[in-house]
């Protein structure tokens, strides 16, 4: 009795050569449409520039122009319009007082 | 160094104060209680042979006084003006029928005195003032008490003599004077006593000079006809103030300014009392009856918390 023929589905390997040739494509799309590759650079903190009086901010463009105004305070600042208390509640408890008022005594 | 001589005098606790180098006393504090020896025997209505009862007893007649009393006068004619007649030396006869005819020390706490009534009361602009020869005329149904005028003026002027040697403070009972920063540059400290509980402070501030005065009803009061009464009169009913006021403290440009404006924004009562703190732009704080306290907005600038 013959033995029953080795039916193979060609089906997988359709499947298999085009996953492959899209990837091949993707990869040579990647490679020439990036150009030259950049260094890598280390992040690095750059303090922000503050300001010294106002920052004025002018948008053009769109049905009229816009005026954006950041006002910034450098630190100096900010410390000499806090009320004369808070500074104190930071630096210590309140000295013993040389005397007291009270109603006449 | 800090060097410091209590005593007293007007019926009241004194304090002097002295910021002088060295460990030794100096003996500028010493004569201080002199001073306030010389100006009692001339403001005070408690003794009979002051310059003061003179006066009063003297009413209808030009008497010429002195300079201490001549200066006091002035200087209560002028508070009248400032607090719109509230605080007046023209309250004399309403105290004593209030029961507050004694020395405070020498009152019962409970007594029964006269039957309260409003008292007749004179009209300041109708005394006769000569500056020429400071004479003073009393009309006759007019006697003077400066109560805490005199202590404040007192306290201002003890102050200003011992500047002259350094930075000084005078506590007259109450009416601190200031004379300028402490020799290391500082504030003075100054407590508010609690008047629920007179061993704290309410709050301290930190003055460099001027006055800070107390005004209150917790402590010079008695009972008359089972009815507490105390010695804050308010001339409007020449009865003692109805207020919800209990203390009142005030920052002033000296201690006699802070005296009278707490005795104003004691009488007036704390809606009105703060808000004539805040129109004329001084520092006080009210303590009231139920124990809430208000703050004027000035006083920030000398509350250490």
């Amino acid at each position: 009795m013959q033995t029953r023929p080795n039916i193979k589905n060609h089906d997988d390997l359709k499947v298999i050569i085009t996953a492959f040739a899209l990837t091949l494509t993707l990869a040579f799309w990647n490679i020439f449409s990036s150009g030259a590759p950049k260094p890598v650079q280390a992040a690095v903190n750059v303090e922000p520039i503050v300001p010294q009086a106002a920052q004025v901010k002018i948008l053009l463009g769109g049905p009229a122009p816009k005026t954006t105004i950041i006002v910034s305070r450098s630190n100096g600042a900010q410390q000499q319009n806090q009320p004369r208390q808070n500074q104190r509640q930071v630096q210590q408890a309140a000295p013993q007082p040389v005397t007291r008022t009270a109603s006449s005594k | 160094m800090i060097h410091k001589h209590e005593f007293k005098a007007m019926g009241c606790h004194m304090l002097a104060v002295l910021d002088m180098p060295g460990e030794d006393q100096p003996a500028q504090l010493e004569q201080v209680p002199s001073l306030f020896e010389a100006w009692e025997q001339s403001l005070s209505r408690f003794r009979e042979t002051s310059e003061l009862s003179q006066l009063n007893l003297s009413a209808g007649t030009p008497v010429q006084v002195s300079e201490t009393l001549w200066d006091v006068l002035q200087e209560s004619l002028l508070s009248e003006r400032r607090s719109l007649g509230l605080v007046t030396p023209a309250v004399l006869d309403a105290l004593v029928m209030a029961g507050y005819d004694r020395s405070f020390n020498q009152l019962a706490p409970t007594s029964s005195y006269l039957t309260f009534d409003r008292a007749p009361v004179g009209l300041l602009s109708e005394i006769l003032l000569d500056e020429s020869n400071r004479t003073v005329c009393l009309p006759p149904d007019l006697h003077l008490d400066f109560g805490g005028v005199a202590k404040g003026w007192a306290a201002d002027q003890a102050a200003r003599k011992l500047s002259a040697f350094g930075p000084a403070l005078v506590n007259a009972g109450g009416d601190i004077a200031i004379s300028g920063p402490q020799s290391n540059g500082g504030a003075w400290p100054i407590g508010i006593t609690n008047p629920f509980d007179p061993e704290e402070n309410l709050e301290t501030l930190m003055i460099e000079r001027g006055g800070v005065a107390t005004s209150g009803k917790d402590y010079r009061r008695w009972q008359q006809d089972s009815v507490w009464q105390h010695h804050i009169i308010d001339p409007r009913t020449n009865l003692p103030a109805q207020t919800d006021v209990l203390t009142a403290t005030v920052v002033a440009p000296s201690a006699v300014a802070a005296e009278v404006a707490a005795k104003v924004a004691l009488i007036s009562g704390s809606g009105a009392g703060l808000a004539w703190l805040e129109s004329n732009s001084l520092a006080g704080m009210l303590v009231l009856e139920d124990g809430e306290r208000l703050y004027s907005q000035r006083i920030s600038e000398y509350l250490w918390s």
